[in-house]
């Protein structure tokens, strides 16, 4: 479900809705979604937050409904500068974010594996450092693969 | 009873972190053996969905009123407190009648 195509290492964001905007941006421009997937997930994000405290570099992974989803992906992006981000759960409680995982969920029983694998990887204490260290597209996606990996293999 | 015990995991759409959760459940129950069923399902289908379940398991707030015992779905899809959660589930069903031997 990770595309190179899909990834920005240094993105560069003033707040939650322009990094989603830019993400959701890069998955229609390659077909994954429909133009309108940002509106909807940040209609979805208003209603239910997608930030996860997982200790110094904190995490969202922000979704939304198949209606918008064209193929499964999953988009990354690393910020060069946090943005605030409402933690999952919660209604009032900010969270710093420098990792972020759009999702692009087609069939969520397949790809329910995935995502708790991911949610699994960003709670290892050296990954994330790992990931926010590297600054191109294709380390990360080399990156992200071993790792999904090892962790189907355990 | 004679039935498997239902947990039903909600999300605000049902798409994503509650599928995630219930993969998560899905593989304890597998391990242990523990011969509960589970199914993801969304916020707007709540109602009807836990006419049927024995535990919610919510991962986000939620408006409706359900008549069966609310957890917590977080250590479910994030893994953090998972053993306690489980726990918890375990006297629920103890005290709705499910018997906690493994058949």
């Amino acid at each position: 479900m990770f595309y190179k195509d899909l990834i920005i290492p240094k993105l560069i964001a003033e707040d939650r809705w322009n990094a989603i905007e830019q993400l959701a941006e890069r998955m229609h421009k390659n077909d994954f979604v429909l133009s309108n997937f940002a509106e909807l997930v940040k209609d979805r994000e208003k209603k239910a937050p997608t930030a996860l405290d997982v200790g110094a570099i904190n995490v969202a992974i922000p979704h939304d409904g198949i209606e918008a989803c064209l193929q499964p992906g999953i988009a990354i992006g690393i910020l060069e500068k946090t943005v605030p981000w409402i933690e999952i759960t919660t209604d009032d409680r900010w969270l710093d974010v420098r990792v972020i995982f759009l999702l692009s969920i087609t069939e969520p029983e397949k790809h329910a594996g995935t995502l708790k694998i991911l949610v699994d990887l960003i709670q290892k204490p050296k990954f994330l450092d790992d990931l926010c260290a590297m600054d191109s597209e294709r380390k990360i996606l080399q990156f992200i693969g071993k790792e999904l990996n090892n962790s189907k293999n355990s | 009873m004679n039935r498997k015990p239902l947990i039903i995991i909600a999300c605000n759409n049902g798409i994503a972190s509650s599928h995630a959760a219930a993969a998560r459940l899905k593989e304890i129950i597998r391990k242990r053996n523990l011969g509960w069923e589970v199914k993801p399902v969304m916020f707007s289908s709540l109602t009807t969905e836990a006419r049927y379940a024995d535990v919610l398991a919510s991962i986000a707030p939620f408006q409706v009123k359900v008549d069966i015992p609310v957890v917590s779905g977080m250590p479910f899809y994030t893994g953090v407190g998972l053993e306690k959660a489980i726990e918890e589930i375990q006297n629920i069903l103890k005290e709705r009648g499910f018997n906690s031997e493994v058949e």
